[in-house]
């Protein structure tokens, strides 16, 4: 459209001078951080690239990257599939919707120390839901919380937690699918579990890309509940991304090794963000 | 407008209409699903309210029972120790201009983002994606260190702003998903009718897509009223710290004291989930009864 | 319909935008916003601060949240505040809990934003703050009254040779048992190395878990075992060292157990849940702070536990030498002594902060050892825990208070691995070494 060059300067002016100034620019002075040895205040000295070397040769940075890698790929197929199955299951009936999207959408309200100590005192080993079940069963404790399992165990209330932040979303994008383009369909002879694949995901299949972006990028930066119910151990068997920057900015005061993590953090999710896009761009629907 | 009005069954309600209510198994079916889930999200609000009435000791022995000896205490020493009222007052202030400016500024953004073509439209992209990456934690400091010198520490403005900033791109990223898909005929249609960019935007899509402004709106609302950490650093004092601010001066987040934690809790979660009710109740009724006609 | 709703919004944003500003109006004029940063307003406020002898004083303290110090530190203030009525304060209090106090204390002093006095870590985590020169040496500062200290005092002696900080009360760790489950299953307490180590294999064949720890959080644990291998003198080792008696302490925590001595979760609990075991019952010793006793008095079992210092096995060792100390200390920051407009005010805060009556009532409300006075009217188990530190041969800090803490992270987040036998306390000792380079 003509003339549109203004709008488009008028219309994201605003939006982008706010985030750089109070995202960007922070997150430009935490790449520059990421150049030194720093407890991010008064001793900082420039060592280059050496932070860098030392993520690259970090053996817990490695297996929290790979964790988060794992835990991502979960998040992704899990939250965003049994997301997608329930609201397409609330769409299809007339009666309990409203109890349905207030019921799901309760785990996202409570904070994540509280769904931590939750999943805490369901796994603990000598106090446990499970274990106490497995007592009175007559059966013998089982350690919840291995090396092997432990990643899996973080994975489950991680999923569970932000399944209803997905469904709201595709909820309310299912619902905007104007009645024709069925009725289109009907005539053509397009029924069942095939409308679904046909029609229904084709058409808001952007917004199954937002929420795919947002399934890779919140993964990423997952810390709470991990942090909570397994501090990343056994060992490191559960440490992610997250919660390795946290404890390196925070409780060991290593600034400067913490940003680099963080800049760690942020080419993954561009990089993985960009492959995504690619791979869904031919399956992109325009009316 | 099109006499669009009479019968208005979404093709989903007339494909269940046709294939569930004659064949009771699938209905039950959904049923049977949507409510096993409905209680494994229900089960941790229960436990919640259930233990805000017991005292610490019994949080951790016999936390999947009733309380045995329901206690009112938790409540008492939170109501004794901090201002709720105007703790909560606070929270509405920051939280609810954080949704507005969010979504005035995001909404607008998003318009551009999804339905014009510009040179540097898949840079912005990424630069968002990069955003919503970007960990609190890193951020944090250099934001702190701007609000001394802006002199805004401690005051509602220090809070709102980075608030914004951080939630903007998940607004424009959702609210432009949802527009982009909206049929470009309707575009068509209002450039004929002499719409500028502008109108097209109030007139059309705006209205349009009212339910996605109404989702991010809830998600923003909620993540600008959850976050203690950058409240902790910016606005501690009592005058202007938001609830969760003063409900973690009495309970510690990562303390001991469950039963003050869990009653904490159900006071922050309250009006979070009044909040949402009603914005759904408002807003989400444009989905099936909106213009999309136009 | 929908013109209704926009309109509603833009009213409701109208009426925001309204408090909002409304509300900074407001504070400009109350003492919450009046420590202003920009020169200008310093001047202003300077001027009529000379003008009228009007000072608005802000302190930083830990002392808020949980801590059951922070109510009796308000009362102190305000009755300071009604002698002076010339002074104001702010009370910038935060809990440590949170985690977020570091970050604001570091940025407020990096920023020309410091508070006047603060109630701070005199430990690693105020290096920065000191090397900068931004606290005062309170031994040069002439009106600055350190008298009627004990030995807590001279703990707060930095590694330049000055004092910056002036301490409040003071804590020690120990190994809490409970001393009625030993009864119960008659074992002998564990006052000697080979006692504890019987104690542990005698509570390891019972369904009472020896003693509740976490191995990822191990602060104590690793604390104390060092401790037990060397003696004082290996314990006050530095990090470069490398010291044997640090290395053969983590090699003692597998030994211990293999032997049964922590549960089976020991390596994915936290503390508070390691709190838990213990006040519960189901275990009989755990390696803690003197901050326990008011969780052990919650409990209403405070009478049933007692403390006991680390047997020592060492030799040059003594079974008595405690880790404790006061790691926290008041500080004045130099930017205000040397203004005169505050500098009065400021050392007359100081002075009441630190006088005798102020750290007993402080002291009084969290039953720690103050560092001038004595407490009176403590319950048995309090006062043998005072006791204990008035005994000892020798008092040392933690050591994560002065080694480099992502070295003592590793450190401590090291020992799963080498319960499960993949690292030896050797090796892990020697990687620490490495990050602090």
């Amino acid at each position: 459209m003509k003339g549109d060059k203004l709008y488009v300067f008028l219309f994201l002016t605003p939006a982008f001078i706010i985030t750089g100034i109070f995202l960007y620019y922070p997150f430009v002075e935490n790449i520059l951080q990421s150049f030194y040895k720093t407890d991010g205040f008064f001793n900082s000295t420039f060592i280059g690239l050496d932070n860098y070397v030392r993520l690259w040769n970090d053996e817990i940075a490695r297996e929290a990257l790979f964790n988060s890698l794992e835990l991502m790929l979960y998040v992704t197929i899990f939250q965003v599939g049994i997301a997608l199955i329930l609201a397409i299951m609330v769409n299809a009936i007339t009666k309990g919707t409203g109890f349905y999207r207030t019921t799901f959408f309760f785990p996202i309200v409570i904070s994540g120390a509280a769904i931590g100590l939750l999943f805490t005192l369901i796994y603990n080993y000598r106090n446990g839901l499970l274990n106490e079940i497995l007592v009175n069963l007559g059966l013998e404790r089982v350690l919840w919380l291995t090396e092997q399992s432990s990643l899996y165990m973080v994975a489950i209330p991680t999923i569970w937690n932000y399944v209803g932040f997905y469904f709201v979303i595709l909820l309310t994008a299912i619902q905007k699918i104007p009645d024709d383009f069925y009725e289109a369909a009907a005539l053509e002879g397009i029924t069942g579990v095939q409308k679904m694949f046909k029609l229904t995901i084709p058409l808001i299949v952007s917004d199954l890309k937002t929420c795919i972006v947002l399934a890779i990028t919140g993964t990423l930066k997952i810390f709470e509940l991990v942090y909570i119910i397994t501090r990343g151990g056994p060992g490191s068997s559960s440490e992610v991304l997250g919660t390795y920057m946290y404890q390196k900015a925070f409780e060991d005061t290593a600034m400067g090794y913490g940003a680099t993590i963080a800049v760690l953090i942020v080419v993954l999710g561009l990089t993985l963000a960009f492959i995504t896009n690619k791979l869904l761009q031919k399956e992109e629907v325009t009316y | 407008m099109h006499t669009y009005t009479k019968d208005r069954l979404t093709f989903w309600e007339r494909f269940q209409e046709r294939y569930f209510s004659q064949s009771k198994v699938g209905k039950i079916f959904i049923y049977v699903v949507l409510t096993l889930w409905s209680m494994t999200t229900i089960f941790p609000l229960a436990w919640v309210f259930l233990n805000s009435f017991k005292d610490s000791r019994e949080i951790i022995t016999d936390t999947f029972k009733m309380p045995t000896d329901p206690t009112m205490q938790n409540y008492v020493n939170a109501f004794e120790t901090v201002n709720i009222g105007k703790s909560y007052m606070n929270s509405f202030i920051i939280s609810g201009s954080v949704v507005l400016l969010v979504l005035f500024i995001g909404g607008l953004a998003a318009f551009a983002m999804a339905r014009m073509q510009f040179k540097l439209r898949g840079l912005l992209q990424a630069l968002l994606i990069a955003s919503l990456l970007i960990p609190a934690f890193a951020t944090i400091v250099p934001v702190y260190r701007m609000m001394i010198q802006m002199d805004l520490v401690n005051t509602y403005l220090a809070l709102i702003i980075p608030h914004t900033a951080g939630n903007l791109p998940f607004a424009i990223l959702v609210i432009s998903g949802y527009m982009a898909t909206i049929p470009k005929e309707l575009e068509e249609a209002s450039v004929m009718d002499g719409c500028g960019r502008f109108k097209m935007f109030t007139r059309i899509f705006l209205p349009i897509s009212l339910p996605s402004f109404a989702t991010v709106g809830i998600f923003v609302f909620l993540w600008s009223y959850n976050d203690l950490f950058s409240s902790l650093v910016l606005v501690s004092h009592e005058k202007v710290a938001p609830i969760v601010v003063l409900l973690s001066n009495v309970s510690s987040q990562y303390g001991t004291d469950y039963g003050l934690m869990t009653a904490a809790i159900a006071m922050t979660v309250i009006p979070v989930l009044i909040f949402y009710l009603v914005v759904q109740k408002t807003f989400e009724k444009g989905a099936t009864s909106g213009a999309v006609k136009g | 319909m929908k013109q209704f709703k926009w309109s509603l919004l833009l009213v409701l944003l109208f009426v925001l935008i309204g408090l909002v500003a409304c509300s900074n109006d407001e504070s400009g004029s109350t003492p919450v916003d009046s420590d202003d940063n920009s020169d200008s307003a310093e001047e202003t406020d300077a001027d009529t601060e000379e003008a009228s002898g009007e000072v608005d004083l802000r302190v930083v303290t830990t002392m808020a949240g949980t801590d059951p110090a922070g109510e009796v530190f308000q009362e102190v203030l305000d009755e300071f505040v009604s002698e002076n009525p010339h002074v104001t304060i702010e009370n910038d209090s935060q809990s440590a809990d949170a985690g977020t106090i570091r970050t604001k204390v570091n940025t407020d002093f990096s920023s020309d934003n410091e508070p006047d006095i603060m109630f701070y870590f005199n430990t690693i985590d105020a290096e920065g703050i000191i090397e900068e020169g931004k606290v005062v040496n309170l031994e040069e500062a002439e009106d600055i009254d350190l008298s009627g200290f004990n030995s807590m005092l001279e703990q707060q002696r930095h590694s330049d040779g000055n004092i910056y900080a002036a301490p409040q009360s003071g804590f020690y760790e120990g190994l809490f048992v409970n001393e009625k489950l030993f009864e119960e299953q008659g074992i002998e307490l564990p006052t000697t190395w080979e006692k504890y180590e019987a104690a542990i294999k005698a509570f390891a064949e019972t369904d009472i878990v020896p003693i509740a720890a976490s191995t990822e959080d191990s602060y104590y644990v690793v604390e104390h075992y060092a401790l037990a291998a060397g003696g004082m003198e290996n314990y006050s080792a530095e990090l470069a060292d490398q010291n044997p008696a640090w290395a053969e302490g983590l090699d003692n925590i597998k030994k211990h157990a293999d032997m049964g001595a922590f549960t089976p979760d020991a390596a994915t609990i936290d503390l508070a849940m390691a709190q838990e075991l213990f006040k519960q019952e189901q275990a009989a010793m755990i390696f803690e702070g003197s901050w326990l006793w008011g969780q052990l008095e919650e409990a209403e079992m405070g009478e049933d536990v007692t403390v006991l210092p680390m047997p020592v096995y060492a030799d040059g060792g003594e079974t008595g030498e405690i880790v404790g100390g006061a790691s926290q200390g008041w500080f004045i920051s130099t930017k205000s002594y040397e203004d005169e407009a505050r500098h009065d005010a400021v050392v007359d805060l100081f002075n009441y902060l630190t006088s005798e009556e102020v750290i007993v009532r402080i002291a009084g409300a969290t039953g720690q050892p103050p560092a001038k006075g004595a407490l009176e009217g403590l319950p048995a188990y309090l006062e043998g825990g005072h006791q204990l530190i008035s005994d000892a041969p020798a008092v040392a800090l933690p050591i994560n208070d002065r080694i480099y803490p992502e070295a003592f992270t590793h450190m401590r987040t090291s020992v799963p691995e080498i319960v499960s036998g993949n690292k030896t306390g050797e090796q892990v000792l020697q990687e620490a070494v490495e990050m602090e380079e």
